[in-house]
């Protein structure tokens, strides 16, 4: 009766170890979230993206929804990216009279909020955190 | 009769412990396999989509042999249409796909399509109904179309496959024209083979995404024939990136944090096209495949470091990088 129990411990280990060979998470990416506000007020409806600085890490980021996000970021230093929009009615999709709509939205964050050069936006992402808020300003001054 | 009894004193058979022995082992031999064969599957998946990519980097090279030396224009938006770019010729709103028709042996197609109109106007929106098999990577949705209860008079087929836009946004706003560094494909622009200084087998030509709404039209991403939708994409955010792609429409799921979809298709709103960018994504595990200028085809894996993916994807940034 020696080698059954041998080949059955010999199944036991290979399926154990098979088990282990299965495919883990995506990368070290950690939970961020807070505020995001323009001129002191909330942005309905956008994205805050963590661009690396260094350029070491690949980009994370999530949505902004009624002026708090939620977003996935490898740890390091980052820009922020902010696009802001609001809901503002409907609009066209082509150039025709029976042409079907879409909802309408309009930018409330200027350009440089959403450009990596020019961004004034940075942050030093260690662990997870859920107090790291952005205030932006209309009147931005870029950097350079 | 009885010489057959008489010999068969020693006939042996297996023992039970044998038998054990044996059926572990074809055991173990099938734990091993199975998990490749699963794969294997998805391995074959891949390789057809590496092939018509392979396939779409060759139409371009024999573009770039009948109009010398020029990509197919990338896409061409809505204002003062027709309009003449780079090349020489006058452009309505249309996408590169259309462009490569002739080389990918869909001739009939582009004989039947009046590049002076809108993809939108007629005869052109027919001509787009048709799922071309190169638009599609096997492992999203083959032939996925908008379909005509979506939209019965401008539905259109979807596909896969987008061109390089390069380090910026679909439409360059103010803020990107300082940072720019080149790319093979542009709206409103086209751009040379001699203008791809970083050399060709450094820079990208095609890559993927996932079509995020087959039979609907509330979603940009695999609207692959409108210069709105998604004939690009962009360096900014990384493959399969966390970070939300910005579009000018997004479905609901795409949008919601705590639906399966944000996970694989995060989408939020960009109010105009300027601030539109789109990250190359697959169903493939673990990255995205793209080819290169020079014919080449890569596999990305999406850990890929920022400061390297938009090396590949710049024409003209002069960095020094490798794809690992």
């Amino acid at each position: 009766m020696q080698i059954p129990i041998l080949a059955t411990t010999l199944v036991a280990a290979v399926s154990l170890l098979s088990i282990g060979c299965s495919s883990g998470t995506k990368s070290n990416e950690v939970k961020v979230s807070g505020k995001v506000t323009i001129d002191g007020q909330p942005i309905e409806i956008g994205s805050v993206s963590f661009v690396s600085a260094d350029g070491a890490t690949p980009t994370g980021g999530g949505n902004i929804k009624d002026g708090t996000y939620v977003a996935f970021v490898a740890p390091g230093e980052k820009k922020v990216l902010v696009l802001g929009n609001k809901l503002v009615g409907k609009e066209k999709l082509y150039d025709t009279p029976d042409s079907p709509t879409r909802d309408k939205y309009e930018k409330v964050t200027p350009p440089e909020y959403n450009a990596f050069e020019l961004t004034p936006l940075t942050a030093s992402i260690s662990g997870a955190q859920d107090d790291l808020d952005f205030e932006l300003l209309k009147k931005v001054k870029a950097r350079r | 009769m009885s010489r057959i009894s008489s010999t068969s004193v020693s006939r042996r058979g297996f023992t039970l412990v044998e038998l054990l022995v044996v059926i572990a082992i074809i055991g173990v031999l099938i734990a091993l396999l199975l998990p490749a064969v699963q794969q294997a599957r998805e391995a074959a998946r891949r390789a057809q989509c590496t092939n018509n990519m392979k396939q779409l980097t060759l139409a371009t090279h024999m573009h770039l042999d009948t109009y010398p030396d020029w990509f197919p224009l990338g896409a061409m938006n809505g204002a003062n249409n027709p309009t003449k770019v780079e090349n020489g010729n006058s452009y309505s709103r249309i996408t590169w796909h259309v462009l490569l028709w002739p080389f990918i042996e869909q001739t009939a197609l582009y004989d039947n399509y009046d590049l002076n109109q809108p993809f939108y106007a007629t005869p052109n929106i027919d001509q787009l109904r048709v799922p071309v098999n190169a638009y599609y990577c096997p492992s999203d949705q083959v032939g996925a179309v908008q379909g005509p209860t979506a939209d019965p008079t401008y539905w259109r087929a979807m596909g896969n496959y987008v061109g390089n836009m390069g380090n910026t946004h679909l439409h360059q706003n103010g803020a990107d024209q300082a940072i720019f560094n080149g790319s093979p494909f542009g709206v409103r622009h086209t751009y040379r083979m001699s203008q791809i200084i970083d050399g060709t087998s450094n820079t990208a030509c095609f890559s993927e995404i996932i079509i995020a709404s087959a039979n609907a039209v509330n979603d940009n991403r695999g609207d692959i024939l409108n210069d709105e939708g998604s004939p690009g994409f962009m360096s900014i955010l990384t493959p399969n990136s966390s970070s939300p792609d910005q579009c000018r429409q997004c479905k609901a799921s795409a949008m919601d944090v705590n639906h399966n979809d944000y996970r694989s298709i995060p989408c939020t709103i960009a109010a105009d096209n300027s601030e539109m960018q789109i990250a190359a994504r697959s169903r493939h595990p673990g990255g995205v495949i793209v080819s290169m200028c020079d014919g080449s085809v890569r596999f990305v894996g999406e850990t890929i470091s920022q400061s390297v993916w938009q090396g590949v994807l710049s024409g003209r940034g002069g960095e020094v990088v490798q794809l690992p």
